[in-house]
């Protein structure tokens, strides 16, 4: 999806050309290109939705420097698949709030596209599906992790996640008592 | 060219543990998605995690589920729904969690929400043979969710920043009340406050109408000020005297 854009470009010429496009370009902080569907991304990401209606986009390629070239390729991949997968009206109506709107499981699709990433770029995407205000994609990342969480000891956790336990033996008792119902079967 | 990773304007030190680049709202997102006893034992990881499950979305959900894993028959004697930081409940049932609580003979009940918005309770007063305290702080209360005549045993009703929306407070067994910073409104009608069994009252800090006391034989103790954004606030009556009297309070009583 890398482009190579062209230089010297009149600014008019170019002006036209960008409102007639039905592609936006995307400059991840690494300075790479993505061109992704304007379509798939004013109804994927909120903050994209918000850039285009403002005329914010820049066809030099839109920078968001708080994602990185491999976190970008897969919104954008994302993005494509969505616009080539037919979606069902659940699926639309579960990505405009994921505050009120229930849940609707990952598609096959969306599975598949999770279950293929590295333990870090699944967080990088999390971050970015985050920064963009995409919803579906944010619930579809963040559902992989809970799932990678779900039915584990907190040992377990920490081992598949590196988090560090910073508690000491007294105040981990003092928190299993203070919430003793929760772990009556341990 | 080496490719930089993610880099947010204060880059994080990288510490192995992916959750610590992520705000808090993602990771309770994250939560959100497991059971509810999965939910609460994350809790056990680190210090980060020791509040974070008590904030979580999907709230009726997990709330239901915490409420319905507790064996149905035992008692829940005390029950406190404590929201703070948790400023979005679009969708969230109280009436649920408070119903639910006085099916199971709560006796002391405290529902506090913190929301941008009040959340509403409906209408229909509450029925509850052992209810004794209730709390409610950030809520949006009316009609007849006033009328305590079917919880013959309250003695305490704390309630704070709530809108009263309701001709009447109704409570015979009512020993102690406190309404502060809350909104009082009823069709620019005085809500009227029956409660012969009161003690001690205290109506602090309130705007809208101010309401009406009914006769209360036991009271020892009452303290009642209006708000600075009453418009029934007067300086001359507050002040004991001095200046010049600005209330039409004889227009409305």
């Amino acid at each position: 999806m890398e482009v190579d854009k062209g230089k010297g470009e009149a600014e008019e010429t170019r002006k036209v050309a960008e409102a007639d496009r039905d592609t936006v370009t995307l400059k991840s902080s690494d300075g790479k290109l993505f061109e992704v569907s304007k379509e798939a991304a004013a109804r994927l990401s909120t903050v994209l939705a918000g850039m285009i209606a403002g005329g914010s986009i820049d066809d030099n390629g839109t920078d968001l420097k708080q994602i990185g070239s491999e976190a970008l390729e897969n919104v954008v991949d994302y993005c494509n698949k969505h616009a080539n997968s037919i979606p069902s009206a659940a699926l639309i109506s579960s990505s405009i709030s994921f505050n009120t709107a229930p849940f609707k499981e990952p598609e096959e699709w969306e599975r598949k596209f999770v279950d293929r990433l590295s333990h870090d770029a699944l967080f990088d995407l999390v971050e970015a599906a985050n920064f963009l205000g995409m919803e579906r994609l944010l619930d579809v990342t963040c559902h992989k992790i809970s799932e990678m969480m779900k039915g584990k000891s907190p040992d377990q956790i920490r081992e598949v996640f590196n988090i560090k336990n910073d508690y000491t033996k007294e105040e981990l008792e003092e928190i299993r008592q203070e919430l003793a119902w929760a772990f009556y079967d341990d | 060219m080496p490719e930089p990773r993610l880099t947010n304007e204060a880059p994080m030190e990288r510490c192995g543990d992916r959750f610590c680049t992520l705000p808090d709202d993602v990771v309770q997102h994250i939560l959100g998605f497991l059971p509810a006893l999965d939910v609460v034992r994350t809790c056990l990881l680190g210090w980060r995690w020791r509040q974070l499950w008590r904030f979580v979305g999907s709230l009726n959900r997990f709330i239901r589920q915490v409420l319905l894993l507790r064996d149905p028959g035992a008692p829940l004697d005390e029950c406190e729904f404590d929201l703070r930081g948790y400023s979005r409940l679009y969708g969230s049932c109280p009436d649920l969690w408070i119903r639910h609580c006085t099916m199971h003979r709560v006796q002391v009940l405290q529902v506090r929400l913190y929301a941008e918005e009040r959340v509403k309770l409906a209408g229909w007063s509450l029925i509850s043979q052992r209810l004794v305290r209730f709390e409610l702080h950030g809520l949006d209360l009316e009609e007849s969710f006033l009328d305590f005549s079917s919880c013959p045993v309250l003695e305490d009703l704390k309630i704070t920043n709530c809108l009263l929306d309701a001709d009447k407070i109704l409570s015979r067994s009512l020993k102690h009340l406190e309404i502060t910073g809350c909104e009082l409104c009823w069709q620019f009608v005085p809500t009227q406050i029956s409660a012969p069994s009161l003690i001690s009252l205290q109506l602090d800090d309130h705007v809208g109408v101010t309401p009406i006391l009914e006769s209360m034989p036991l009271l020892e103790k009452a303290s009642i000020k209006l708000g600075q954004n009453n418009e029934e606030y007067c300086n001359f009556c507050d002040n004991r005297g001095s200046g010049e009297c600005t209330c039409d309070m004889c227009h409305i009583y």
